[in-house]
């Protein structure tokens, strides 16, 4: 389990993440959304050990990240911005991690090696940058790790290779309970991958829930009336946004919907529809309602 | 064992880092280790079969093993640490099961390992070939030996240099700040001896032939540099058996030498330690650059500080090298900030720097004036001995009795109270050996309990004539003419007489103390001052470059000159009789 506990961090008067709190259970994908230089690629990179926490705790396992490398051969990082050595290939690179993972797999970068074909024996630094994320992330998967941690993944990657890394990952959750937390801010990226998503804005975390409860959550409702009714009759409902065209209103409201279908069906109208959200539009109700202007952070 | 060290976790990570990086660093390290043998053997055996000609052939490839291994250890160093420079390579890096400072350790030592694989091999295979061509050689073992110090010595330099990068690479933020720093700290004394070699230290010392000037020159520019302190070993390594007639590592700045392989070390141990509180996020900025205002002003203010306490001041060399230490780990991180911040910046911080140094002057003038060493004269009882030499008199006396040396201490504070000002050297622990053919006047005192103080004051010595005459006229000055007691031994002696005409004439040395002992009872008893046994004004007469010739030997002992005013009208009667005699012979 990865557990984050008002973590704050600085570079110089830079303030990256404010008292964030978070946690992972095993087996889950954990969505990190934000703009960028929200802090995403920070808090991805203190759970590596890479950076050090200001203050607040950072543990995996219940055991500190930072220099430890007993909990270190558990995690894998992919940056957004792989590194490689210099006129190393993918063989180079498996040989190098093989030293320091004890749970390395040739084998599995053999399988992986399926499905992303990359010649092992090309350079590296010659390759395009999807083509070297794929190396990444095969090379990271082959350390079979139990926790992976993704920093702007699919970054770069076609349509195809896309699903196959999401196809992979899904089959690594499923095989091996690996424990993901993938940044991206394109939501819809991990709209069907993430159990749970937190968004970071400005070095805050405004929004950290499970998928799940987020859909049951707020509803997107479009309804018809003969007689366009007051808006007074509404007022019962948790309305965080409603449109109008001509009879046809479009409403976007917050709660059970158990509740919220009887007092629109008390108005009478002649027609009702829920109409599946898409987690980009509940973060922009969600948020915006809140008062957060984060359309411009969700893309 | 290596086994059971391979199944530890803690070494295997380590190890795994160390052969890994080895295996990286392979070409470059072959590359320089071919070279380093065809250097070293490339002309070894061409056309000769001297056996010393050999061997001096293969000790003269050491210079390129030196200069091979030193571009090695820099270019590994900073390949290999660079990690921490680069955002790509410190997100891999850092994220790696293993501990930062294991990490670092392990890069760090495959660089040095590196390093010194060239050397080894040239070293190794320089005796190879010395036995192989010159077996049978008397010089042979002493050779092998020499080489294998060569190379002991080579490894601690390359330690130091590797450990001296390693800590630049730590302590800056981007490896192109950490290699200027560490080429800035190593060839900036080079400019600085050119640089100030005239005009400024003329400026600033008030003569460029100085004592002070000597010591900033050579210890001072020299210490600050570990690639000047090391080089300086390296070239004098190749003094060993040149000859063939003994090492000859006593001339090397050995302290030197060790105090750069502590600092050496201090530098590595604080860099290990420092990896692991290494804010890593800080990859390509500097990491000195919110400490650059109390840095540079410190620096400004020690810089400033040491240039009049050298003026002023009683700094033995010791003082010099641990300071110019201290300085150098200073510069190389205030250049690496200086490239980020830029000079606009810095102006205020250099401002303050300067206030800081003032500060000191201000202090070192207080205690130089008040209860420096400037009215510090020794007492005459402490003191064992003393020196006084005159210039262009030509005047050289030591003094053991206590009232000569009185009269020598009331000479000393006759010149202080005159206050000769900055036209004057002093350095404590060395005794003054240079004769710089100006007019001064340099008393070294030896104490009792066997220190030495040395003074030049450079100032017209007309001005102390009146001592400097009391003390030309003492008992023991007198002493030197009188002969005795160094030519005793003398059978007989040659004497140059300078006038009208030059003259060589071989004389007996019975005749020599006759002409001695006239010549000294006339200054005696005569009325000249200094200036006429100096400037040759009054002088009308000259004889000179007294030589004893020893019969015994059949070589010349020693020579005097000896200044003749004409008034000394029967020293000048027994000259000309040896005149007559030296013909007659």
């Amino acid at each position: 389990m990865i557990e984050i506990k008002n973590l704050t961090k600085r570079f110089d008067n830079i303030l990256a993440l404010n008292n964030v709190t978070i946690t992972v259970e095993k087996g889950q994908v954990y969505g990190l959304v934000g703009s960028n230089g929200s802090g995403k690629s920070t808090l991805l990179r203190i759970l590596s050990g890479i950076f050090m926490p200001d203050s607040g705790t950072v543990t995996i396992d219940g055991e500190a990240v930072y220099d430890n490398p007993k909990i270190k051969e558990k995690i894998a990082f992919v940056s957004d911005s792989p590194c490689f050595f210099l006129h190393a290939n993918l063989i180079d690179m498996a040989k190098f991690y093989a030293r320091l993972y004890p749970r390395f797999s040739f084998e599995r970068l053999e399988e992986i090696n399926k499905i992303f074909p990359i010649d092992k024996k090309a350079k590296l630094q010659n390759m395009s940058k999807g083509m070297q994320r794929q190396a990444a992330v095969m090379l990271a998967l082959a350390c079979q790790p139990d926790y992976l941690f993704l920093d702007e993944a699919f970054d770069g990657l076609d349509p195809v290779m896309r699903d196959a890394l999401k196809g992979i990952i899904a089959c690594e959750i499923e095989d091996n309970g690996l424990t993901v937390i993938i940044s991206s801010h394109n939501l819809r990226e991990l709209e069907e991958l993430c159990d749970s998503v937190g968004l970071i804005h400005f070095s805050d975390l405004v929004f950290s829930k499970a998928v799940s409860d987020i859909k049951t959550d707020i509803h997107k409702i479009q309804t018809a009336f003969k007689n366009l009714p007051e808006e007074s009759e509404f007022n019962e409902l948790e309305l965080l946004k409603s449109e109008r065209t001509g009879n046809l209103i479009q409403l976007i409201v917050k709660g059970d919907m158990d509740k919220i279908k009887p007092i629109i069906e008390a108005v009478e109208p002649i027609f009702f529809e829920e109409i599946p959200l898409t987690l980009e539009e509940i973060f922009i109700y969600e948020l915006g309602g809140k008062g957060y202007d984060v359309s411009h952070v969700i893309q | 064992m290596m086994s059971a060290m391979l199944s530890n976790k803690n070494f295997s990570s380590f190890w795994q880092i160390f052969r890994f990086t080895m295996f990286k660093n392979k070409a470059l390290v072959i590359v320089s280790s071919i070279l380093a043998f065809l250097f070293t053997q490339g002309f070894t055996i061409l056309k000769t079969t001297n056996s010393k000609v050999i061997l001096y052939r293969l000790k003269i490839g050491i210079p390129m093993l030196w200069c091979i291994c030193t571009l090695l250890v820099a270019v590994l160093i900073a390949v290999n640490l660079r990690y921490m420079h680069r955002k790509k390579s410190a997100d891999m890096f850092f994220a790696l099961p293993i501990s930062t400072r294991k990490l670092f350790s392990a890069r760090f030592l495959a660089s040095f390992i590196g390093s010194i694989i060239p050397a080894i091999i040239g070293h190794i295979t320089i005796i190879i070939f010395a036995f192989i061509y010159c077996s049978g050689s008397v010089e042979i073992d002493f050779f092998a030996c020499g080489i294998l110090i060569s190379l002991a010595a080579m490894i601690a330099a390359m330690f130091i240099f590797a450990s001296l990068a390693a800590g630049f690479m730590m302590f800056t933020g981007h490896t192109y700040d950490a290699i200027q720093a560490f080429l800035i700290v190593s060839f900036l004394p080079f400019l600085m001896v050119i640089l100030m070699r005239r005009d400024i230290i003329t400026s600033l010392y008030g003569y460029n032939g100085s004592v002070s000037t000597s010591i900033f020159k050579d210890e001072f520019c020299f210490s600050i540099s570990p690639f000047m302190s090391i080089l300086y070993f390296a070239i004098e390594s190749l003094n060993f058996n040149y000859d063939f007639d003994g090492f000859s590592y006593n001339n090397v700045d050995i302290i030197g030498f060790l105090i750069w392989f502590m600092v050496a070390v201090l530098v590595l141990i604080f860099s290990i330690w420092f990896a692991a509180k290494r804010k890593n996020e800080r990859a390509g900025e500097p990491y000195v650059t919110p400490l650059l205002p109390i840095i540079l002003q410190f620096l400004t203010a020690v810089s400033v500080g040491m240039i009049f306490a050298a003026m002023f001041g009683d700094f033995t060399s010791l003082f010099y090298t641990v300071a110019a230490v201290i300085l150098a780990m200073l510069g190389s991180v205030i250049f690496s900030a200086i490239q980020k911040r830029g000079f606009k910046k810095l102006k205020k911080d250099i401002l303050t720097g300067a206030a800081s140094g003032l500060a000191i002057i201000i202090i070192l003038a207080i205690f130089i004036t008040g209860v420096g060493f400037e009215n510090t004269v020794p007492a005459a009882e402490d003191v064992a001995d003393v020196v006084v030499k005159v210039d262009l008199l030509t005047f050289e006396s030591e003094f053991e009795k206590q009232e000569d040396i009185e009269k020598v201490i009331a000479l000393h504070k006759d010149i202080i109270s005159q206050k000769p000002g900055r036209s004057y050297d002093i350095i404590k622990g060395k005794k003054i050996s240079s004769n710089y053919g100006v007019e001064s006047i340099q008393i070294d005192y030896t104490l009792k309990n066997g220190e030495y103080i040395s003074r030049r004051y450079y100032c017209k010595i007309e001005d102390f004539s009146n001592s400097v005459e009391n003390i030309l006229k003492s008992e023991n000055s007198m002493e030197r003419y009188s002969l005795k007691p160094s030519y005793d031994n003398m059978t007989d002696c040659t004497l140059r007489i300078n006038y009208s005409p030059s003259d060589f004439i071989k004389v007996p040395i019975e005749k020599i103390y006759e002409l001695a002992q006239t010549y000294k009872n006339e200054l005696r008893e005569g009325n000249h001052s200094w200036g006429d046994l100096n400037s040759g004004k009054a002088t009308t007469i000259w004889c000179s470059d007294v030589a004893f010739y020893d019969e015994k030997t059949g070589s010349f002992q020693g020579y005097l000159n000896l200044n003749i005013p004409s008034t000394c009208t029967k020293t000048l009667e027994l000259i000309d009789e040896c005149r007559g005699l030296g013909a007659e012979g």
